[in-house]
């Protein structure tokens, strides 16, 4: 087995959310994680990384929401993670920022080392709304405040919806003058539940960007936003390494994805809807979980579709294959025409 | 850095304040004379309304402090008569946005002082882009007209830069008591009738006022009331400032302006950058 350079983990320690967003996939269990998951799983991962020092590991808190844990819970990661690693890895987070009170931002300033937190809203109304009925946007410009305060860089990701289609330049300088330090779009796959909002379709997706790269190019590309950054990276030549889609979208292979109970799945998606279970972290070892066939499903696919189309595509190398759960473990990505639209318009 | 608010008060009510650094202003240039001879040394500016009176008299003053010369468009030419003003004091001219605005900032900007726009009135639009056009390509100009040369200036360096830097009116940086005692964060907050206090009143600020929290938070209270500010184009060189008064103003010609403006300095950003390849 060839041992990767690096493992992205994304424990979500609840699936439960403050939230109800309309296109949420999550199915939201009433589970916690208990911190001896979080100490088994740092002493698999501390050995591993001890054993093969040219590894690194980034852990991403995740959920639900993981702020619903509360400052003791990560107050004792914190403690778990410096008994345990000998390096620490890079901790982020990604939240709805509702929670973020000055007690628990305390802890995370020391927790999330690489002062980045992730999160997610929407300027259309009714797409993400607070179970308890207080004003979203109110309680997470608040949080986003806060956290801005306590040196923390905020990144969007925004889901783009039918809705979002006519407003590529208002989207655009909606995020940008809230402030946030980037901009990461994504299209709306096919939701879990019931979704009364409008459908995106890939032809529509693909003239989405092309429509909102005009503006950002106009706007001197000053927000950082993903995918465009790193695909301009990757076409300039400039970065070898530079991330191609699944990477900007964090789609580490391996990816380990933990659920509450310490199950393991490759991908964070995987283990919002239950499917494709790679192993556990009470019970299993790490080399084990590596070593199955279907922790690097990615890499499997992406050998399976080449064989197709998608060999002889020219934009091969900024979609790779788009995302794997979306479309499928033998299919190219679902969003296949729009991106070559999207191409065609501007990169052609 | 200041860590107090610029009060600008009338000269007959400047007793009135204990706090912040005080800009004396009057019609009068003897009253101006002795509001400063009665109060400390807070007092960082004075500013004239009117050129009608007895100049001579503001020889008083200690040399080098800021004078603002509050000029309509039609009295520019008097600058002239009273030249030794720009030699004594740091001297602006604080110029209402009406017709003959051009001309005025020729004949102004012609004698060398620096020019504010009064962007209390923003009704006469065409005026302003006229202005802007002699910014851009007068160059003979080697003075600054405000708000044009921040922006500009700021939009080259790359740095951020707004309306609401160059005419602040948050109570933190800036208070504007009117003749009668109230108190406001601008000269066209006053003008409009909105007021969070008074000099008569104990406290003198009602920091409770829906008024005060919205100029201390703007930019949230922006996105928490839906403005179309929040998604606008322009809201980087304008950060709301135009709406405040009026949350329905016509900006059309304004986002020309401010187009315009980043144009041009990115014209000059992409010479410098070509200039420092070679």
């Amino acid at each position: 087995m060839k041992i990767p350079e690096h493992i992205e983990v994304v424990i979500k320690p609840t699936l439960r959310c403050n939230a109800v967003c309309s296109y949420c996939n999550v199915t939201q269990k009433p589970v916690f994680m208990d911190l001896s998951v979080v100490e088994r799983l740092f002493r698999m991962l501390s050995d591993y990384v001890n054993r093969e020092a040219q590894c690194s590991i980034t852990i991403l808190w995740h959920g639900g929401e993981p702020m619903l844990m509360g400052a003791e819970f990560f107050k004792a990661v914190l403690d778990l993670d410096r008994k345990i690693f000998e390096e620490r890895p890079t901790h982020l987070m990604q939240s709805n920022l509702t929670l973020a009170t000055p007690d628990l931002l305390d802890v995370l300033h020391d927790l999330l080392n690489d002062r980045a937190i992730g999160t997610s809203w929407d300027p259309f109304e009714g797409y993400r709304r607070l179970k308890d009925g207080s004003a979203y946007l109110d309680r997470w410009y608040e949080g986003f405040e806060s956290a801005v305060a306590y040196g923390f860089r905020v990144g969007m990701v925004y889901v783009v919806h039918g809705e979002s289609l006519k407003y590529p330049q208002k989207i655009y300088y909606y995020f940008k003058n809230l402030g946030v330090d980037s901009l990461t779009i994504i299209p709306l796959e096919e939701p879990a539940g019931a979704f009364d909002g409008y459908r995106l379709e890939a032809p529509s997706w693909g003239r989405f960007l092309a429509d909102i790269y005009e503006v950002w190019r106009s706007d001197n590309r000053s927000l950082p936003l993903e995918p465009f950054t790193g695909w301009e990276l990757l076409a300039s030549g400039a970065d070898a390494t530079a991330h191609s889609y699944k990477e900007s979208l964090n789609c580490c292979e391996p990816t380990l994805a933990i659920s509450p109970e310490g199950d393991i799945y490759p991908c964070v998606r995987m283990l919002d809807i239950s499917a494709g279970k790679v192993g556990n972290a009470l019970s299993d070892s790490l080399d084990s979980i590596l070593m199955r066939p279907d922790s690097s499903w990615r890499a499997t696919r992406r050998e399976i579709i080449r064989q197709g189309e998608c060999g002889s595509c020219q934009w091969w190398k900024f979609c790779a294959g788009g995302c794997a759960a979306a479309s499928g473990t033998r299919c190219k990505t679902v969003w296949c025409e729009g991106y070559k639209l999207f191409f065609e318009a501007t990169h052609a | 850095m200041r860590d107090e608010p610029v009060v600008n008060v009338p000269a007959a009510l400047c007793d009135k304040v204990g706090f912040g650094h005080v800009v004396i202003r009057s019609a009068s240039c003897e009253d101006i004379v002795r509001a400063y001879k009665a109060s400390d040394d807070r007092v960082i500016g004075v500013e004239l309304e009117s050129l009608a009176g007895n100049v001579s008299v503001l020889s008083a003053l200690p040399q080098g402090l800021s004078l603002t010369l509050r000029l309509r468009p039609a009295e520019a030419a008097n600058v002239y008569t009273s030249s030794w003003l720009s030699d004594r004091f740091a001297l602006a001219a604080l110029m209402d946005v009406e017709k003959g605005l051009l001309e005025g900032v020729k004949l102004v900007t012609s004698a060398q002082i620096p020019v504010v726009m009064n962007l209390d009135s923003l009704s006469d639009d065409s005026e302003l882009i006229s202005v802007l056009d002699y910014y851009l390509h007068e160059r003979h100009l080697q003075v600054p007209i405000e708000f044009f040369h921040s922006l500009f200036t700021a939009q080259i360096q790359g740095a951020a830069l707004s309306l609401a830097d160059v005419y602040p009116e948050s109570p933190e940086q800036n208070l504007y008591v009117d003749e009668s005692g109230a108190i406001t964060g601008s000269s066209r907050l006053a003008k409009a009738g909105m007021f969070f206090g008074s000099v008569t009143a104990d406290p003198q600020i009602d920091q409770e006022s829906s008024l005060y929290k919205r100029l201390i938070n703007l930019k949230k209270d922006l996105f928490l009331s839906g403005s179309s500010c929040a998604s606008c184009e322009a809201f980087d060189v304008c950060a709301g400032y135009l709406r405040v008064v009026d949350t329905t103003f016509d900006c059309t010609a304004w986002l020309r302006i401010f187009g315009e403006i980043k144009s041009r300095a990115k014209e000059i950003v992409e010479d410098l950058e070509r200039s420092s390849k070679q």
